[in-house]
Formats: C-alpha cells, structure tokens, sequence
C-alpha cells in the first residue's frame, strides 16, 4: 500500500498546520514521522484518514482518493492520542466490532495481547488509565491486519517494561506480516532502532524525507579526553558536545573520517541529535 | 472508485437502536398498562411531557408508543451522530456510510416501531375496553399509519443529527446563543410555538399551508409533505456529515 500526499495544506484560525506537503508513504517500511509539538504530525495523520478535511491538495492510497472511501480507509488504522469510542463501550466490545468493521482483524491474536499486556476486557475504555489507555489502542492497531497502521504517539502513558513489550510486539507483528508502519513520536532515541525512513516536519513543511541511514551518515560523534576532543571539533561543525568528568562526546556534522587522531574514537550519529540540531539549524 | 461498506456500519447501528426500542416500548407497554388499571380507579388529568401526552382521561387512556419513539428518534439523532461519526471513522468507514447507515438504521427501527404502534392501534380498536395506545397517525389506516411512523421516526432522527452537527460546527459564541435559543424554545414549548403558527397562518389566509401538515384532512398530502421535509433535513445532515472535522469528545 502507497499513500501519497500532495500539495496537502491545512489552517486552523491563523495557524498553518501544513503548507504545501509532499510526501510518500511507501510499502512495508517503517517509517519515523518526527516533529517538535504542533509541527504538523497528527494533523497529517488525521487527514490521511479522512477525520480532518483538508484545505487543499490530494491524498491517495495506490493512486485512489482515500477521502470517504471506505476500500482505502478499511486498509489503514490509526492509533491516535485521542480515544474516538463511545462512551459506555466496553474493551473487549471494542474488539469483539472491531472484528466486524475490519475484515482481517485477529481477535483472538487481540486477546493474546490483551492478556500479555493485562488488559482488562470488561473494563470500560473510558475509565482505562492513560497507559492501559494506550495499552488498549496498541491492542487495537496490531490485531487490526491493516496494511497500514499510523501511530500517533503509541506509548504515552507507558511504563518502561510496557513499552519494551509494545517495541517487541511490533518487531515480532512486522516480520511475521511486513506492512507500511508510520510512527509520529516525541521518544526519537527509543524508536531510532526501528525507524527504516524518516520524515521530519516542522511548522507544517517537510524538511527532510530520506531513509535513516543516509540522514546519520551526514554526522559522526568523536569522543575522548576532552582536550583531545575540544581540539579536534574546533573549526568544525559541532551539533552537540556533552562531558563527564574528563572525557567529552561530540557529534558533528560532516563524513566520518577514516583515521582520528591517536585517543579519540568516532561513532555513528544519535538519530535524536540530528533532530534536535536540524530544529536548532532551522529555527 | 470510492465504495461504501454499509453492511456492518448498519449491523452496528441496529444493534445500538434496537436494544434501546426493546427497553423503551417494554417500560412504555408497562407504565400504560398500569396506567390504565389505576385510571379504572382514579381520574387523571392530561399529563404533557414534551408534547406526547402519558395519560389523558380515564375514558381516553392512551400510550402512544410511536409518539414517545419519534422523541426517542430525536435524542439518537441529537446524542449518537457525532459519537457514530468518531467510532466509524475509528474503524475505517467513511463519512457517507456513516450517514447512510443512520438513514437506513432509522428507516429499518422506524418500520419496526410504526408496525408494533400499528398492533398497538389494531388491539385498542377490537378490545376498546383495554386501549393500549392512541395512535395520532390512525386516520389513513393501517399502512398509511404505518408509513407515517416510519418518515416521522426517520425526520426526528435526522432532524436531531442535522441539529447536533449544526452545534458541532460553531463557535464558542455561537454555541452558546444556539444553546440560549434553543433553551426557550424548550422553554416555551414547541407545540405553543407551533400552535401559534398554525394560528397565525390560519388567520393570514395562509390555509393551504396549513392543509399539507394536518393530517385528519388530509393523510397522504401530510405524508407527502413530511417527506419532502425529511428529504430535505436529510440532504442537509448528509452535507454537514461530510463536511465535519472530526474531534475528539
């Protein structure tokens, strides 16, 4: 499944949630959607999957309009921040419709999970906690079968053993069922493992579309003494130093040299560093 | 090509309404009946709850199991599209299978209740002595009765979306000037309201108008002009539908 967005832009009131985007989600990848609060993110997600209009501009899923198009959108599911049940709905009825609206829905792999992650079944959604909550819409995205699955900040609220469990799932769910997987996230170190394609957007505009490895290969860390290190960096471009006691680390942009200095060794960039200095370099 | 998948958008709905009819005209059937043995009783004086009446006198008693429906028709259409809108969407269905769904949902619970006011009707008239039910829509017979119900569950309903998504589109300001307005209507009473425009119209020469809405003059003319008027509410909650952003609660 290919979904692709053109000239897609979005306002609310003066704010322009999306100007102009151009991208393409392709098919089974893993995709890191990246971005700092209100750059964009969910509001893509949420037009993709029609809850949004937008103001102008064309998304399609293998060359067909998606909007209100239920043979497109039937392929997609979305995990959102925000819980689109009812009210007085119950868990397992969530799954128990689930596997009546979505036609390649597991429910039985939906109960597994569901007992790995102690959900509640007889629970109302509404009176979930936050991370049971995002438990329960984790449940939802991985039984769904869909081709596609855009996840909108899928382990909020998550303890650390839950969200190690939700990585592995995920692992486990896209070898065993390769599928187009969009994760929009402010955790960019815990997810940088998994992520096979980035796009960040910032104040609605991509800034860059390109596979993981080739964004890090344009940066390199350099750590030792740090006298060494400071020398080193100096007259280069720095996009992040840290020290401890006496050692520094630091991460500059640039190709990684074949040879450095005696006591200093190099390393691949942090995918989070990169982000965090091209939001810097932009602003 | 853009489809639709109806079948279970309408599986869900059904489920939804027809537990809630189940609950509805059990208690409604209820209440008559022991309505009717304390009336054998005691005389009670007409009761008006937003104007179906629950008991008139004791040699009229009377439960009208449609009338209370269509109100029933008016909250689905008021408290459930939006939450409709959400979960659909939540599950991968479009906009316009939402709206057909409920178009369909209404048209399917509407027949069902109008044939079970219907027997209602058709019980109170062979046994008068134990009326279960006073069935405002009687005059043109069983299926013209029937139909009746059918467009006046389908227009509450949809008449209670259109104004739900109406709300749902405004702003702060707006929202409270339509909760104010719509406060006094209630306020006021729509049957004064609309008693008052059939006044005003009657004595305005305006008669004819009149003539397409009353129904003991005229049953089919009544039931062809609802049903323009469902049409039209109709086209405009499909128009909103597929125009709404949709948010969370």
């Amino acid at each position: 499944m290919r979904i692709e967005l053109k000239n897609v832009s979005k306002r609310f009131g003066q704010t322009q949630a999306l100007d102009s985007v151009n991208v393409v989600f392709g098919e089974q990848k893993i995709y890191g959607l990246l971005g700092n609060n209100g750059a964009g993110k969910s509001t893509m997600l949420n037009i993709i999957t029609s809850r949004y209009l937008a103001d102008s501009g064309e998304v399609a899923m293998n060359g067909q309009p998606i909007f209100d198009n239920d043979a497109c959108l039937n392929q997609i599911y979305l995990l959102s921040e925000k819980s689109f049940y009812p009210d007085s709905m119950k868990t397992g009825e969530a799954i128990k419709w689930a596997a009546i609206f979505y036609p390649s829905f597991d429910r039985n792999l939906a109960h597994q999970l569901a007992e790995r992650f102690n959900l509640p079944l007889k629970k109302k959604i509404t009176a979930l906690s936050t991370g049971y909550a995002s438990i329960f819409k984790i449940v939802m995205a991985l039984s769904s079968g869909a081709p596609v699955l855009l996840l909108d900040e899928p382990v909020l609220g998550l303890d650390a053993g839950h969200r190690d469990l939700f990585y592995k799932i995920l692992i486990e769910r896209y070898s065993e069922n390769p599928c187009t997987i969009v994760i929009s996230t402010h955790l960019i170190a815990e997810v940088a493992g998994l992520i096979e394609h980035c796009v960040i957007i910032k104040n609605g505009r991509i800034v860059k579309d390109a596979p993981a490895q080739d964004l890090l290969a344009g940066g390199y860390t350099v750590s030792g003494p740090a006298g060494l290190v400071d020398e080193y960096i100096r007259g280069k471009r720095v996009l992040s130093q840290s020290g401890l006691g006496g050692l520094k680390t630091a991460s500059l942009s640039g190709e990684r040299p074949n040879e450095l200095p005696q006591g200093l060794e190099s390393g691949r960039l942090n995918l989070q560093e990169y982000f965090i200095e091209l939001m810097n370099e932009e602003a | 090509m853009n489809t639709m998948r109806i079948k279970p958008a309408l599986h869900y709905q059904l489920d939804y309404v027809m537990w809630t009819v189940i609950w509805v005209i059990g208690i409604g059937v209820a209440i008559s009946i022991l309505a009717h043995i304390i009336t054998g009783v005691v005389v009670l004086g007409s009761i008006n709850i937003g104007g179906f009446f629950v008991a008139g006198d004791s040699a009229n008693m009377a439960y009208s199991v449609g009338g209370v429906m269509i109100f029933i028709a008016f909250i689905f259409g008021v408290g459930g599209i939006r939450e409709d809108l959400r979960f659909f969407v939540q599950n991968g269905l479009g906009r316009r299978t939402t709206f057909f769904a409920t178009l369909f949902g209404a048209l399917i619970a509407g027949a069902a209740i109008g044939l079970i006011s219907e027997v209602f009707n058709l019980i109170h008239r062979a046994v008068p002595v134990f009326p279960l039910t006073g069935n405002q829509f009687n005059t043109g017979g069983f299926f013209v009765g029937w139909l009746m119900h059918i467009i006046a569950f389908t227009l509450a309903w949809q008449l209670g979306a259109m104004i739900s998504l109406i709300y749902y589109r405004l702003s702060t300001v707006g929202a409270v000037v339509f909760s104010v307005v719509a406060g006094a209507m209630i306020l006021f009473g729509f049957g004064r309201m609309v008693g008052g425009l059939i006044t005003w119209l009657e004595h305005n020469d305006a008669a004819n108008l009149v003539y397409l809405f009353d129904f003991a003059r005229s049953p089919a003319t009544m039931l062809t002009s609802i049903l323009v008027v469902t049409a039209v509410v109709s086209t405009i909650t499909y128009l909103l539908i597929t125009r709404a952003q949709i948010h969370e609660p």
